[in-house]
């Protein structure tokens, strides 16, 4: 299981900024690949929906380094689906520990580019600064990933016997997902009016057929 | 080189030609390895000057890589130089890439896997990387071809497609898609109490409001925060 | 609402950062591409008015005739693109107090100077961006959403340390 994750952290920090693209590195891909391997899919899914949303409201462009919500993802997914979280409470003290912990991951990608620019201005026509880059980055994600994964089983070993309230972790997930779902509304181009009149389309038909 | 195996290799190398990626030359170092590869392959008469000069700065959306690389040798003995031609189809691309695979089809294909698994979430996984990467693949796969015959005026089979209202109407179908979804999720938890109704209404309203004051980051911390004191008061 | 007009010096013209970060984050109904080489060449037009997203108008002239052009869109929201610093200072006339000045990017090429993570210049741009910041505020920003860096003076550099 630890192999199969850590691949999985290789791919999914390579699929994100280095090469591939393939979208193995979205939040809600993350948590079903996670929640297949550890056999709690349902919960890690709504988890995943989550942070999907969360992350969706972020573009890629140019030399900026998107938010890692891959980092979150992975590392939550992770922890929900081995049974760590044994409260509400837990979950969402790790959450915002995570969501402070991004910028560290972030950073790291920084620095991989950064190394990335030394090799190149040393290799300059070379091609196996290529290669190079492709094994650093996918390094990247399984040390940041795992040590983000070790630390979080750290935190809610000490946090022990306190936090333990709530027990319905998906109701608490989709109520928070229905908050950012605004932001993702606003963040989607289209003229307004036609916009909120489609969206209440589709939330008054889901309700007829779900 | 525009048989078939050896698109097949070209759209392999495209998956890994970002490896490089830093601030300096950004993509160049990738832009420089294909380049190589295809002029090995076709035999075409590249001078070792130009092929260390496409080394240089270099960025557009990846997807649209091997369109790129076959204006580039469409053009490579003609006056104004394939360098020319290069520079203009990655600003383009980047542009088309940027706001259409970043910005509108990420969230298209999410909320139609969000959706399918509600009821399946294997199904729905398996639809994402179909729905996403056929498109990505079938980009890659043809680019080389469609840019070569088309050269410079590779702008114009794009136009056949509309390019520039893609990013819109895959939005739009997504503002129907996200309706669609936070109805599922309601139903699906079993949600049936008007507290939960109000607090759900509450909590959209409250996002469309704060998304262009509030960065995104902050309000989740704030929903963490809300969600804490909710749960140590009453409970959802 | 706040009108958001912005000259912008970013050498790509327009690309990612320009759709996504700048015209549709502000919701821009104009943008103009003021550059003689786009200007003369009516594929490269039509290659940059194809990819802006619809609904946008996108205006493209000459440095010489952007006076005139400019006119048009002057009292409505903007982002005018130019492609280097020279042309931005051809232009500085049109500059007035309710207009951003920013520099997106500058690629690295020989003899040019490390400014910022993605703004190279030479020596005559820099002298010719000192000259324009006495009189305008100019920042180098990638996106709308993050933290500018101001240009406040490069004179120290300009004194031998280069």
């Amino acid at each position: 299981m630890t192999l199969l994750l850590a691949l999985l952290a290789f791919f999914v920090s390579l699929d994100r900024f280095t090469a591939l693209h393939i979208m193995i590195s979205r939040p809600i891909v993350i948590a079903t690949i996670v929640g297949l391997l550890t056999s709690n899919i349902q919960l890690t899914f709504y988890v995943g929906i989550l942070i999907e949303i969360f992350g969706l409201i972020d573009v890629q462009v140019g030399t900026r380094i998107p938010r890692e919500d891959s980092f979150v993802a992975f590392v939550m997914s992770v922890l929900v689906g081995n049974g760590y979280f044994t409260s509400v409470s837990k979950f969402l003290v790790i959450l915002l520990l995570l969501l402070i912990l991004m910028y560290v991951a972030n950073m790291t990608e920084e620095i991989v580019r950064k190394i990335n620019k030394k090799v190149f201005t040393k290799y300059r026509y070379s091609n196996w600064p290529i290669l190079f880059g492709v094994v650093i980055s996918g390094l990247r994600g399984v040390l940041v990933y795992s040590a983000g994964v070790y630390f979080c089983i750290l935190v809610l070993e000490y946090l022990g016997g306190i936090f333990k309230h709530g027990n319905n972790i998906k109701t608490y997930s989709i109520f928070i997902s229905i908050l950012l779902s605004g932001y993702l509304l606003r963040f989607l181009s289209f003229k307004s009016l036609y916009k909120y009149i489609i969206f209440l389309l589709g939330l008054f038909l889901g309700w007829l057929i779900a | 080189m525009a048989n078939r195996l050896n698109r097949f290799f070209l759209l392999l190398r495209s998956l890994f030609y970002t490896g490089n990626f830093n601030i300096e030359n950004m993509q160049g170092t990738g832009f420089r390895w294909l380049v190589d590869y295809v002029g090995k392959k076709g035999h075409y008469e590249i001078s070792d000057e130009l092929l260390k000069k496409e080394g240089e700065y270099f960025n557009t959306h990846p997807f649209f890589i091997t369109f790129i690389l076959g204006v580039w040798f469409k053009e490579l003995n003609t006056e104004e130089g394939p360098d020319y031609w290069k520079k203009v189809y990655s600003s383009a691309f980047a542009a088309v890439g940027d706001s259409f695979f970043w910005h509108s089809f990420k969230v298209f294909c999410f909320l139609i896997m969000a959706i399918i698994g509600i009821y399946s979430p294997v199904v729905g996984l398996i639809m994402y990387l179909l729905i996403y990467n056929g498109f990505h693949f079938y980009l890659l796969f043809a680019g080389f071809k469609i840019g070569y015959k088309y050269g410079k005026n590779l702008i114009t089979w794009f136009n056949l497609f509309r390019v520039n209202q893609w990013g819109q109407i895959f939005d739009a179908v997504s503002v129907f898609l996200l309706g669609l979804l936070l109805s599922f999720l309601i139903k699906s938890s079993g949600i049936v109490t008007y507290w939960h109704y109000f607090l759900g209404a509450s909590l959209l309203l409250l996002g469309l409001f704060f998304a262009k004051t509030l960065n995104v980051v902050l309000a989740f911390m704030f929903a963490i925060f809300g969600f804490g004191v909710l749960l140590l008061l009453r409970g959802l | 609402m706040k009108k958001h007009r912005i000259f912008r010096v970013d050498d790509r013209l327009i690309h990612g950062q320009v759709i996504e970060g700048w015209i549709k984050y502000f919701k821009l109904s104009n943008t103009s591409i003021v550059n003689d080489k786009v200007y003369a060449d009516p594929i490269q037009q039509m290659i940059y008015r194809s990819v802006v997203p619809k609904g946008v108008n996108i205006l493209i002239s000459t440095i010489k005739s952007f006076e005139n052009e400019f006119l048009k869109i002057k009292n409505d929201d903007f982002l005018v693109l130019f492609e280097s610093i020279q042309d931005l200072y051809t232009c500085r006339k049109l500059i007035d107090d309710s207009i951003e000045v920013n520099i997106g990017c500058i690629a690295n090429r020989p003899h040019k100077h490390q400014i910022s993570d993605t703004v190279f210049l030479d020596i005559s741009e820099i002298k010719l961006l000192c000259e324009l910041r006495e009189e305008h505020n100019i920042s180098i920003k990638k996106l709308p959403w993050e933290t500018s860096i101001e240009i406040l003076n490069f004179n120290k550099l300009l004194d031998g340390n280069l």
